[in-house]
C-alpha cells in the first residue's frame, strides 16, 4: 500500500512536472510569439492592418476660376467621371467592348483592345458625360472602374476664347490667362486617409472633420463679356462683309490700360479641342499679340508726335507734297490722290505720303527710332499672355535713308495690334506710356482680392502739349474731309487714324498688288479719351481702305460699348438721333439733326513704294530737298 | 454556546451587552460594506464599461453617419459646381441674342425707339 502510494506520488509529481512544463512551455511559445508579432513584425503587420482598414483619398482643390471684370464666369471646372480598366481583368472583352461602344458612341475594336491590354491600368475614356458615366455604373462590370476628374468648361465659348486659353485633359494650362496664370489656377488635392470598415464601407473616424472641397485661386480679368463680345460681333461681320483673311480688334481703357476686348478673327471656342492636334493649326493663338503687320498710315501719328515734340515742325507749318509723287532716297513715293502744300494736321487728315518720308528724312532716323521704341513698338508691352511677339524693328544703324522715309508711313516696321492700340493710348492720356494689363487680381477661394495689378506708368514719351497737338489733328481725320469720317458716332467725338498698308508677299518677298492691311486706330470721345480702339482686318476683298474697312468697326463697337460704360454723347454733336425719345419730354420726338458726320467715301492715300528706275536713280533727292516753310 | 442552546432569540439579545456578538456585527458590517462597496464599484464599473461602448459605438456610428455626410456634401457640391456653368451659359450674350432674334423676334432699337435719360 505504501509502495503504491509512493509511486501513485512519483507518477503524480511526474505529470504535473510535465504538464507544468507544457503549460509554461506553451505559455513560453505564446510570448515569444507575441514578441515575434508585436515586436519584430510590427511594422508589417501595422501596414497590413492599414491597408485593410485605413484607406486613402484625396479631396479634390478645384482648378481657380477664371472671371471677367463684372464677375461672370469664363472657365469653370466642373468633376466629370472618367473610365478605366485593370488590363486583362475583363471576364468578356468582347461583349463589354460592344456595350460600351454602344454607350460611348466608339468603335467597338479600339476599346476591346484596350480591355484586353496587359497592361494593369488602361484609360478607356475620360472625362464621360453624366449620363455615359450612370449607365456604366449600372453595368456593374469587375474591372470597369470610374475615377473622379474635373473638366474644364468655358460657359461664353469663343467670347474671348484666346484671351482665357485652354486646358489639356489634365488640367494643365495651354494657351492664354490659363497657361500664363497655370500656378495660380492649379489646384493642389490634399490627400486624406479614411478608415474603411470590412465591408469596405467609409467611416471618418478623426478628430478633424474632413476637408471641404476647395477651390484653388481664380483670376478676374479686365476684359469685360459685352464689349469683348460688341467687338468679336462686329469683326464677323466685317470679315464676313469683304471676305477677309483674319482680322483683330483691341479695345482699351484708356486711363488705366486695361484690355476692355481683344478678339482676334478666326474665333477659337476654347470648349472644342481636337484630340489630335495639327501641328500646323494654331489652336487658341492670339494674333492681336502674336502677329505682326505694317500698320500703314496710322504710324503718323508717332512720326508727327515725334516731330512735334522734338520742336521741329509746328501744326502750321506746311510741307511741299510734290503733286502726288516724288523720288525719296532713290525711290518713288506715290500719293494716291496728288496735293501740294500741305499743313502738318492736314498730312495727317489727308494722310499724304509724301509729307510723312519728308517729315521722317527731316527727323532724322536717330531720334525717329528713339521715338519708337518709346511708344513700344520693338519689344514686348508686358501683358500678362503667352505667345507675345515684340514687332519688327530693325536696329537703327542698319536703316538706309529709304528705311527711314517709308517708316515714316508705316512700311518697313512690323507692330502687333496691342502695341498699336498702347501706342495709341499713349498720346490719348497725355504722352505717358503705362503697360496693358489683362489681368485685374488674383482671388482667393472665397472671392477675396490677394493681389491686384495696375499699369505701369514707365515713361513720358512725348510732352502733354504735344499728345493734345496730335489728338487735334487726329480729330480731324475724323470729320469731314478726313479719312476716316465712318469712325465717328453719332453724338461723340473721335479721333483716330486710318492706314491701309500693302502686305509682302512671301514667295516673291515683294509687296502683293493685291493685298492690304486696313487699319484704324483712335481713341473717343475725343476731348476725354475712354475707349482706345484698334481695328486691323488683313487682305480685305471689295474695299481695302482703313476708312472704308476697319472704321465702320470703329464706329459701331463705340456706339455700342460707351453708353454700356456710362459714356453718354456730349457735345454740339450729342444731340439724339433723328426720332430719338427724350425721356420727360412729353414723348415728343425730338427732331434735331444730329452732328454733322457724313459717311464720306474719302478714299485715303495708298501707299506704293517702288524702286526708282536706275535713270530716276541718278536724279535721287537728298534729304535736304525736304521743304518745310513756317507759315508763321 | 450556551445561549445557542438556551434558544434565546438572537432579537431579543442586547448587542451592547454581548460583547461577542458585537465583535462579529463589526466584523459583518465591515463585511457588508465591503459588499457594498465591491457592488457599487461593479456596477460603477459596468456603467462605464456600458458607457464607454456606448460612446465607442456612436463614435463608430458617428463616423459612419459623418462618411455620409461628407460624400452627401460632395455630391451637391458637384451638383452647385454644375449649375454654376449651367447659369453661366444662359448668361451668354450670344444665347440670349439667338434667343431674342429668333424665338421673340427682337432686334436692335432703332432711333426713334430709344430713350435717352436726363
Amino acid at each position: 500500500m505504501r509502495e503504491q502510494r509512493k509511486s501513485l506520488n512519483s507518477r503524480y509529481w511526474s505529470c504535473r512536472m510535465l504538464f507544468h512544463f507544457i503549460v509554461i512551455g506553451g505559455l513560453c511559445a505564446i510570448v515569444i510569439k507575441a514578441f515575434y508579432l508585436q515586436v519584430i513584425e510590427h511594422s508589417f503587420w501595422v501596414d497590413r492592418a492599414n491597408a485593410c482598414l485605413n484607406t486613402r483619398f484625396t479631396v479634390p482643390a478645384y482648378r481657380g476660376t477664371i472671371y471677367d471684370r463684372q464677375g461672370r464666369v469664363l472657365s469653370y471646372s466642373v468633376p466629370q467621371r472618367s473610365l478605366y480598366a485593370f488590363g486583362g481583368q475583363i471576364a468578356d472583352p468582347d461583349k463589354t467592348a460592344a456595350v460600351l461602344s454602344q454607350i460611348l458612341n466608339e468603335p467597338a475594336g479600339p476599346i476591346q483592345k484596350k480591355l484586353t491590354s496587359t497592361n494593369h491600368f488602361v484609360w478607356i475614356k475620360r472625362q464621360l458625360t453624366d449620363q455615359q458615366a450612370l449607365e456604366i455604373e449600372r453595368l456593374g462590370v469587375p474591372g470597369l472602374n470610374l475615377a473622379d476628374e474635373y473638366k474644364r468648361f468655358y460657359p461664353y465659348r469663343q467670347v474671348g476664347g484666346q484671351i482665357v486659353g485652354f486646358v489639356n485633359i489634365d488640367g494643365a494650362g495651354i494657351e492664354g490667362i490659363e497657361k500664363s496664370f497655370d500656378d495660380v489656377l492649379r489646384g493642389k488635392p490634399i490627400p486624406v486617409s479614411q478608415f474603411r470598415d470590412g465591408g469596405r464601407k467609409p467611416l471618418w473616424l478623426n478628430s478633424a472633420a474632413p476637408p471641404e472641397p476647395a477651390e484653388s485661386c481664380g483670376v478676374k480679368l479686365t476684359m469685360d463679356t459685352f464689349i469683348q463680345y460688341v467687338a468679336e460681333s462686329e469683326l464677323e461681320k466685317t470679315v464676313e462683309k469683304y471676305r477677309a483673311r483674319s482680322a483683330e480688334v483691341v479695345v482699351l481703357d484708356a486711363g488705366s490700360r486695361e484690355v476692355l476686348a481683344m478678339a482676334s478673327w478666326p474665333f477659337f471656342d476654347p470648349n472644342i479641342i481636337p484630340e489630335k492636334k495639327d501641328p500646323k493649326e494654331e489652336l487658341g493663338r492670339d494674333h492681336a499679340i502674336s502677329d505682326a503687320f505694317e500698320p500703314g498710315s496710322t504710324f503718323k501719328v508717332f512720326l508727327m508726335s515725334a516731330a512735334l515734340d522734338q520742336n521741329l515742325v509746328r501744326e502750321r507749318d506746311k510741307i511741299y507734297c510734290e503733286a502726288g509723287q516724288c523720288i525719296l532716297a532713290g525711290h518713288c513715293i506715290k500719293d494716291v490722290h496728288a496735293h501740294g502744300w500741305l499743313t502738318m494736321q492736314e498730312v495727317v487728315k489727308y494722310s499724304s505720303n509724301i509729307g510723312a518720308a519728308k517729315i521722317a528724312l527731316h527727323l532724322g532716323s536717330e531720334k525717329y527710332a528713339r521715338y519708337i521704341h518709346d511708344f513700344g513698338f520693338g519689344s514686348l508691352t508686358g501683358i500678362a499672355l503667352p505667345g507675345e511677339f515684340k514687332g519688327i524693328v530693325r536696329a537703327q544703324k542698319r536703316w538706309r535713308q529709304i528705311d527711314l522715309a517709308v517708316t515714316g508711313f508705316g512700311q518697313s516696321i512690323g507692330v502687333t495690334s496691342l502695341q498699336l492700340a498702347n501706342a495709341i493710348a499713349v498720346i490719348a492720356c497725355g504722352g505717358e506710356y503705362g503697360t496693358p494689363i489683362i489681368a485685374g487680381n488674383v482671388l482667393d477661394g472665397q472671392g477675396r482680392s490677394v493681389r491686384q495689378f495696375q499699369s505701369i506708368k514707365t515713361r513720358k514719351v512725348i510732352s502733354k502739349r504735344t499728345a493734345d497737338q496730335v489728338r487735334a489733328m487726329m480729330e480731324l481725320v475724323t470729320e469731314e474731309g478726313g479719312t476716316g469720317t465712318h469712325a465717328a458716332p453719332e453724338g461723340y467725338t473721335a479721333a483716330g487714324k486710318t492706314g491701309t498698308a500693302q502686305v509682302m508677299d512671301k514667295a516673291t518677298k515683294r509687296y502683293a498688288s493685291n493685298k492690304y492691311t486696313s487699319v484704324f486706330a483712335g481713341f473717343i470721345p475725343a476731348e476725354n479719351p475712354r475707349l482706345v480702339i484698334t481695328v486691323v482686318v488683313h487682305e480685305p476683298r471689295g474695299a481695302i481702305y482703313g476708312g472704308v474697312v476697319a472704321a465702320p468697326v470703329f464706329r459701331e463697337i463705340a456706339t455700342k460699348a460707351l453708353p454700356y460704360l456710362g459714356v453718354m454723347p456730349s457735345g454740339p454733336g450729342s444731340a439724339p438721333s433723328p426720332g430719338t425719345h427724350m425721356a420727360g419730354a412729353s414723348g415728343a420726338h425730338t427732331k434735331q439733326t444730329a452732328g454733322s458726320k457724313k459717311a464720306a467715301a474719302v478714299k485715303p492715300g495708298v501707299k506704293s513704294v517702288q524702286k526708282a528706275a536706275p535713270e530716276e536713280s541718278a536724279s535721287t533727292k537728298s534729304p535736304g530737298s525736304v521743304r518745310i516753310v513756317s507759315k508763321n | 454556546m450556551r445561549r445557542g442552546k438556551e434558544s434565546v432569540p438572537v432579537f431579543s439579545i442586547k448587542l451592547e451587552s454581548d460583547p461577542g456578538f458585537q465583535k462579529k456585527g463589526r466584523s459583518s458590517v465591515r463585511i457588508w460594506a465591503w459588499l457594498a462597496s465591491a457592488i457599487f464599484l461593479c456596477v460603477v464599473f459596468v456603467i462605464c464599461a456600458v458607457f464607454y461602448v456606448w460612446l465607442y459605438v456612436e463614435q463608430i456610428q458617428n463616423g459612419y453617419r459623418l462618411s455620409k455626410a461628407y460624400e452627401e456634401s460632395e455630391l451637391l457640391s458637384n451638383v452647385q459646381r454644375k449649375l454654376t456653368i449651367e447659369w453661366s451659359r444662359f448668361r451668354d450674350p450670344q444665347r440670349l441674342e439667338e434667343i431674342g432674334r429668333n424665338q421673340f423676334g427682337l432686334s436692335p432699337p432703332r432711333p426713334d425707339q430709344k430713350v435717352v435719360m436726363r
